[in-house]
């Protein structure tokens, strides 16, 4: 009797009994990538107009995180992720019991930059997409627990574009660039409303929206040759490394819910 | 009789757990910038932490704003919260108390958190008098100065910061949410502040570095003091590829954007854990 008692009191003890709360549960949910949009006549910052005739990214794998994504000052996470970490850390042990039974990659806390919190799904996508294309590539099916969809990491292999910067009264520069990126990008934003249902018993599916304006933004074709040859990029010039970093930029890689 | 020992044994447990409060207690929130801040930020040895392209990095004064310094439940009550803005110098030795929180309900209290906002009608913290009222008039988040040498090489900045940022949810390094307030008992509660963050040449990779060459390279005019009209013209294109990535956050172009954005993760807690921001 007292052993019954103490064994009820423990477990009701250390599932911290004031406060109820959900668990994680395995899903599994569909993805594509979605064409990107407006790469006819992209304003970019040192006020070229540019035209993308090819967007080719080659993708690895997708990593989705409960932590929060590197965001700018104006997004605030969601007034109920406080709770929904409570919630996390409270049921940790079942947590840790489904995710033993399906196994998903740890992640580590960075030194007071973004912190990716715990992975929730994967898919390994390996395949490259055209940007331009007229409907989604269906890339695959990723698999985890369900949770608090917040973050995304997504490994990037290689980038080709080629296009045309224009700009008033100057001719126009025809460009061609590829970038070997091979690595990760960390931190993309997951939209509100990413929710997967336990088992996968849910209508919609996973969209990641890559803005392949972002990857010419910065590039000032001004200070390519003004000639009317293909200009390439040199590694060590403005135009590839600004090219890298729009590649680098998180921001420009979204993941929403789609029905 | 039995079941009776078993029941109380339960409650204990679970306060120990914070499930439910039991009685009141003290709590203590202090604040403290470590060695990075009251010392100095060394060169990096071989394989060891610190600046990686030999620059040693000192401040000679770090003030930081804080306010609504609480403890809470995550989307609910709120247990104690500071009312006044506060000003700190984390050069000076701490840790440095910030709040005493008193007669709070026992358990654990899972939203820890503050706001560094500008400062407006702040009090001192540990800060001078002179210090508040340099904060108050500029309205400043934060005010750095500080020396960077590198053999005969010498670099001073005094850098004011206003862009404000609110830490909420902050975890242990062991991903335990906020503190625990014991029956009867006294605890405390730490916001470290990170100052090495400021030299970090990444927003987000795991694998940024500490460096000053790109700061010391601002220095146009050659009067040796980096100033943040010197760092607003450092669009970050010009920079090596590998160094001063951004992230998500699309907004950074130039190294002023950069280093103001590091602002917003000074805030730490117990040491190595960490808050959301918002």
């Amino acid at each position: 009797m007292r052993r019954t008692a103490i064994c009820i009191a423990l477990l009701a003890a250390l599932l911290a009994g004031c406060g109820g709360s959900t668990g994680e549960a395995r899903t599994r949910f569909a993805l594509r990538v979605a064409p990107a949009s407006d790469l006819g006549a992209i304003q970019n910052e040192h006020g070229f107009t540019v035209a993308l005739s090819k967007a080719v990214i080659s993708l690895g794998a997708l990593t989705f995180y409960a932590g929060a994504p590197l965001v700018t000052s104006d997004s605030v996470p969601t007034a109920a992720a406080p709770r929904r970490r409570a919630a996390r850390t409270l049921l940790s042990r079942v947590a840790r019991a489904v995710r033993w039974l399906w196994p998903v990659s740890t992640a580590h806390a960075h030194p007071g930059h973004y912190s990716e919190g715990g992975a929730l799904a994967e898919l390994r996508v390996d395949r490259t997409i055209d940007l331009l294309a007229d409907e989604p590539a269906r890339v695959g099916e990723a698999a985890g627990v369900t949770g608090d969809y917040r973050s995304l990491a997504v490994d990037i292999g290689t980038i080709s574009i080629v296009g045309t910067a224009s700009k008033a009264g100057q001719q126009p520069i025809r460009f061609a660039a590829t970038l070997h990126v091979d690595k990760a990008v960390l931190g993309a934003p997951v939209a509100a409303g990413f929710d997967p249902a336990p088992g996968g018993a849910h209508s919609g599916a996973a969209e990641l929206q890559i803005d392949a304006a972002q990857w010419v933004s910065r590039i000032d074709f001004a200070r390519l040759s003004q000639t009317d040859a293909l200009q390439t990029f040199a590694d060590d010039s403005q135009a590839y490394n600004a090219l890298s970093r729009g590649a680098y930029n998180a921001a420009a890689f979204t993941a929403v819910w789609t029905n | 009789m039995r079941t009776f020992h078993a029941v109380t044994l339960a409650l204990l447990v679970a306060a120990t757990h914070g499930a439910c409060g039991l009685g009141a207690g003290d709590v203590t929130i202090t604040t403290f910038g470590e060695a990075f801040i009251e010392q100095q930020i060394p060169a990096a040895a071989p394989d060891g932490e610190g600046v990686v392209d030999g620059y040693t990095i000192e401040y000679t004064k770090f003030l930081l704003a804080l306010s609504r310094v609480h403890i809470a439940e995550s989307g609910g009550a709120e247990g104690a919260a500071m009312s006044e803005q506060k000003i700190f110098d984390l050069k000076k030795p701490g840790p440095h108390d910030v709040v005493d929180f008193t007669s709070v309900q026992a358990r654990r209290w899972d939203d820890i958190g503050a706001d560094t906002l500008r400062a407006h009608g702040a009090i001192a913290g540990n800060a001078s008098a002179e210090d508040v009222e340099l904060m108050n008039g500029r309205g400043w988040v934060l005010y750095v100065e500080g020396v960077a040498t590198k053999g005969a090489q010498r670099y001073t900045f005094r850098w004011g910061f206003t862009e404000e940022t609110r830490y909420r949810g902050c975890v242990d390094a062991d991903e335990k949410a906020g503190v625990v307030v014991p029956a009867g008992g006294h605890t405390t509660a730490q916001l470290t502040i990170h100052g090495d963050h400021l030299f970090f040449d990444d927003l987000a990779s795991d694998q940024a570095k500490l460096r000053f060459s790109a700061f010391a390279a601002a220095d146009t005019n050659g009067d040796n003091e980096v100033t943040l009209a010197e760092l607003d013209a450092v669009d970050l294109t010009t920079l090596p590829i590998d160094q001063y990535g951004t992230g998500a956050n699309g907004t950074v172009h130039t190294l002023r954007d950069f280093v103001t954005a590091q602002t917003r993760s000074l805030v730490h807690f117990q040491g190595e854990g960490h808050c959301n921001i918002r």
